[in-house]
């Protein structure tokens, strides 16, 4: 098994306390950053690393951190996008809680790189644990000086807040964190301005993902070059953790290099399928687009999984198997964006609950022929026109279930009922984490 | 300045416009909901989304600026498909109870699904139900017809400066919804229904009441307090059925307060005077114009022949407009050679009340103290001149609906010789009067207000009054024409002209030249 940075520490109870992280190297990043490199050479090194954001859109980090203005008398904001909600996603949870310090280091470069000297981490309100294990971390960080006023005496200051958040997936969008961060409703905000140059209170403003920043100290640790070795090419790099959910032998997480293969993944390192045979793979989150089982020999990395129609996105990988009904699957996440649909855009307000009654009757078996190109149309009128990415995270995997599984959904319109003999007593018996 | 194309139209526009803004103004339309010019930009309806040649995407042209050289255009397929898809969005749940809708004939949902929609829906579902909410005040929530366009949460937030609405809950299930304990109470609610751009807020003052399209509107000015807002009177069958805000940059913004927009039920209430009166001892006695106008001028000659003009007092009405006062003063000053000349105002009421956008309530509940004072100058205080004796006949215009006499002062009226009163509604100078002209309300006449600030502003007549009541000015251009051989004015245009040349401050006005904004005093 390959060399791993963030599993390694994973059966070990004193993972996410400061002594164990001190002993086995952590905070020497830090250190080496506030003292020899200045804020601009931190984002080069970065910049030069091709780390990209983990997150889901895969915007490359240190570029991202390149747009703060740098002559701006506005204070600067850090903030840490621990608000995991994505459906089969669970690795920021996985950092939270067990390497704590990784990602207070990683947040500590960060903002010295941009000039931060308050950093929020916006956790999801559900992580109450991990809540309180970041909130212990960063008090342990301040007794040993690796927060607060004057770091290492480097003269950088830096106060980390824990904010939690109240429950609301699109409150993982940005800038509808940004809103939930400064009080409000969280209504993702209209761009540009970027959150770069008008952020959180209006000041500049970076939001990464916990497992973007937990990177970070490795980089500066062992080199851009060294994290640029690893993985298929010198846009896809790093290590990369993968969450693997479903219909497999073991599901759990999992870390590999960057553009592990998809079905190495699921038949090797996950035992393969649990009993039925494979029929689709969400690789990304519930919000990508659906692979069929002959779409998946392929490396998950970024521009792999584009180049086949469908994204990384979050490296949730959601296994279906046969016994697997594909309207009720989609039926299921069209729920959960209609749930969480915060209302501010038409399309998505309305066209994701008119999505949900479409499958709910096609379910039933009252579908008619016409609904799955009404369906494909929706989901076309929904994608690319809302203000934030959660239209198009309703709208693509209706689009390419509807496309990919097409048969399936006609046949439940011809019996007039749900053809698939259903299975849903699946037990997570060798959860791997 | 930025210019660029605009559907292969080259428009300039000053940095900083939007795109939709810049469409707007050059005449173009790009439908809109959640945009109000008036309002924070939001960008969320989707509706005015527009192609542009250096995005991908289609772009919201209320929420992108201007750019030198960009390329936009608002009827390529593209938009036209976005727009039609985003009004079926719009419709699936919307009731398609138009027939019994009030805002019907004036909903843009109406127009742009009309314009711009498909004509059938392609939702089989079942729709959303909501029952209607009372949010308080005169407001009616209905539902089921709302776009959430939240412009009526973003008035309160962004012109009044206090919130009252706000969204609740999220995703398919947003509701526009009050805070609790706090209903719509703020004087500035009724515009949230005129800004509503389909028939979400209903105002039950109008609930039911008529089609839009049946009623006409007139220009006119409100005569609620010194603020002169601009407003339209939408009437039919000489009633009035609603007052509605007009636009003027230079007065009201595009507001109006619940003060002046349910006013014109107050003037429904009152008691007419019916015919001219004439004095029959204790008795008052219905006459007919000629006579009371002869009784008048009849008295007004005898103090002229026995130089008695001294004796005379005029006082002039801050609820009156400018054309009254000035032929009052035209007939007593020129003809008569008086110069006792009062302003009637009533005290002010509390403080102005200015909210977040500057547009302000006043205190001075006259709609033109300041016109008046330009005219008759700037005494007001008549009642101790009568209690000092040193008048006998006094002619008093009025116009105040509200005005309150008290014992001691109809004492002083009783000292008078002869009491000449022109009034709008019974009250008890009329009671003691020697004759009494029955006059027209602002909704009944033609004229002008000068607000608070100065501003001159013209309105029209809307309603006819009643039978044997006339429009203030026409009452006196007829006794003008007593004293000047039968020459008068024979529109109230004509009065304006002769106060330009007449009266300073007026110079260079004409009733033309205050076009549908008015002018401000030099």
């Amino acid at each position: 098994m390959a060399q791993q940075y963030f599993l390694h520490n994973r059966d070990n109870p004193d993972s996410n306390k400061i002594d164990f992280y001190l002993q086995n190297g952590g905070y020497k990043a830090l250190e080496t950053v506030v003292k020899e490199y200045s804020p601009g050479e931190v984002i080069e090194i970065v910049k030069k690393s091709g780390l990209r954001g983990r997150g889901g859109a895969g915007f490359p980090a240190g570029v991202k951190w390149g747009f703060v203005p740098k002559y701006s008398d506005k204070p600067k904001y850090l903030v840490s996008n621990a608000d995991e909600s994505e459906p089969g996603t669970f690795k920021d949870r996985y950092i939270l809680e067990k390497e704590p310090h990784m990602l207070l280091e990683g947040i500590a470069i960060a903002s010295y790189a941009i000039q931060a000297n308050i950093a929020y981490n916006y956790i999801r309100g559900e992580f109450v644990y991990g809540a309180r294990v970041f909130e212990r971390a960063v008090q342990e960080a301040e007794e040993k000086g690796y927060l607060g006023q004057n770091i290492l005496g480097s003269g950088f200051n830096l106060k980390v807040v824990n904010h939690r958040g109240a429950g609301a997936y699109i409150c993982g969008e940005e800038t509808g964190l940004l809103e939930s961060l400064e009080g409000k409703r969280g209504w993702p905000r209209l761009k540009p301005p970027f959150p770069a140059v008008e952020g959180a209170f209006k000041c500049p403003t970076i939001v990464n993902n916990v497992e973007t920043l937990a990177n970070v100290p490795l980089i500066i640790n062992n080199g851009p070059d060294w994290f640029s070795s690893i993985g298929p090419d010198e846009k896809n790099t790093g290590p990369k953790l993968y969450c693997v959910s479903g219909h497999v032998k073991k599901p759990g997480l999992y870390e590999f290099p960057m553009g592990k293969n998809l079905k190495e993944l699921i038949y090797e390192d996950c035992g393969g399928m649990l009993n039925g045979s494979l029929k689709a793979v969400i690789p990304g989150g519930s919000s990508v687009p659906v692979l069929t089982a002959d779409e998946i020999d392929v490396s998950m990395d970024f521009d792999s999984l584009a180049a086949i129609g469908s994204m990384l996105g979050s490296a949730g990988i959601i296994v279906l198997d046969e016994s697997t009904c594909m309207v009720d699957a989609l039926l299921n996440l069209e729920r959960f964006y209609a749930h969480e649909s915060c209302g501010q855009c038409t399309p998505c307000r309305e066209g994701t609950t008119w999505m949900v009654k479409i499958l709910q009757r096609i379910e039933r078996g009252e579908g008619r022929v016409e609904d799955m190109d009404l369906l494909d149309d929706i989901a076309e009128k929904i994608n690319f026109r809302t203000i934030c990415p959660l239209g198009d995270a309703a709208a693509m995997p209706a689009a390419s279930f509807v496309k990919k599984f097409r048969k399936e959904f006609e046949a439940h319109v011809k019996k007039g009922k749900c053809p698939v003999k259903k299975d849903k007593s699946i037990k997570a018996t060798h959860a791997h984490v | 300045m930025p210019t660029f194309k605009l559907d292969g139209k080259e428009i300039t526009a000053e940095p900083g416009t939007s795109i939709l803004q810049a469409a707007l103004d050059s005449g173009i339309e790009i439908p809109h909901y959640c945009y109000h010019e008036a309002l924070t930009v939001v960008g969320s309806c989707r509706l005015c989304l527009v192609e542009l040649n250096n995005s991908p995407k289609l772009v919201p042209s209320c929420a992108q600026n201007v750019q030198d050289g960009i390329e936009v255009r608002t009827h390529s397929d593209t938009v036209k498909q976005a727009r039609e898809s985003m009004l079926e969005f719009f419709l699936i749940n919307h009731p398609l109870d138009c027939p019994i809708c009030d805002k019907a004939g004036e909903c843009e949902l109406q127009d742009y699904t009309f314009k711009y929609g498909s004509s059938h829906s392609r939702m089989v579902e079942e729709k959303r139900v909501r029952p209607t909410k009372d949010l308080g005040g005169n407001i009616l929530l209905y539902r089921n017809r709302c776009v959430m366009c939240t412009r009526c949460v973003r008035f309160y937030e962004d012109i009044v400066g206090e919130s009252y609405l706000t969204v609740e809950d999220r995703g398919y299930r947003s509701d526009i919804s009050i805070f609790p304990g706090k209903g719509l109470t703020h004087k500035m609610t009724g515009n949230i229904v005129e800004i509503c751009p389909v028939g979400c807020l209903i105002d039950k003052d109008f609930l039911f009441n008529a089609r839009v399209w049946n009623l006409e509107t007139t220009k006119s000015v409100c005569p609620g307090c010194s603020a002169g807002c601009s407003i339209n009177l939408q009437h039919k069958d000489n009633k009035i059925y609603r007052i509605r805000s007009r636009q003027n940059t230079q007065v009201n913004q595009q507001w109006i307060c619940d003060d002046g927009r349910y006013l014109y039920h107050r003037y429904e209430k009152l008691e007419r005077i019916g015919f001219p009166k004439k004095r029959g001892g204790e008795k008052l006695n219905n006459t007919s114009w000629a006579e009371a106008l002869s009784i008048i001028s009849d008295r007004l000659a005898l103090v002229k022949r026995s130089r008695e003009s001294e004796k005379v007092a005029v006082v002039g009405s801050a609820f009156a407009t400018n054309e009254e006062n000035y032929l009052l003063y035209k007939i007593f000053h020129d003809e008569i050679g008086c110069d006792k000349f009062f302003v009637y105002n009533r005290e002010a009421e509390g403080e102005d009340e200015v909210i977040k956008s500057g547009f302000t309530v006043y205190s001075d509940k006259s709609p033109n103290y300041y016109g008046a004072k330009l005219i008759l100058g700037e005494r007001t205080d008549f009642w101790s001149e009568i209690k000092n004796g040193n008048i006998e006949v006094l002619y008093f215009l009025n116009g105040d609906i509200d005005i309150k006499v008290t014992d001691q002062q109809k004492e002083l009226l009783k000292k008078l010789d002869f009491l000449f009163v022109q009034c709008v509604a019974m009250n008890d100078l009329v009671r003691l009067a020697n004759v009494a002209l029955p006059t027209a309300y602002f909704a009944e006449q033609s004229g002008s207000y000068v607000n608070a600030k100065g501003h001159v502003q013209k309105f029209q007549s809307a309603l006819k009054p009643p039978s044997e009541t006339k429009e203030g000015w026409q009452i006196l251009a007829d006794l003008y024409k007593t004293f000047n051989g039968g020459v008068s004015f024979v529109s109230v245009g004509d009065v304006v002209n002769d106060m330009a040349q007449n009266v300073s401050a007026f110079k260079d006005i004409s009733f033309f030249k205050l076009g549908d904004e008015g002018l401000r005093i030099r």
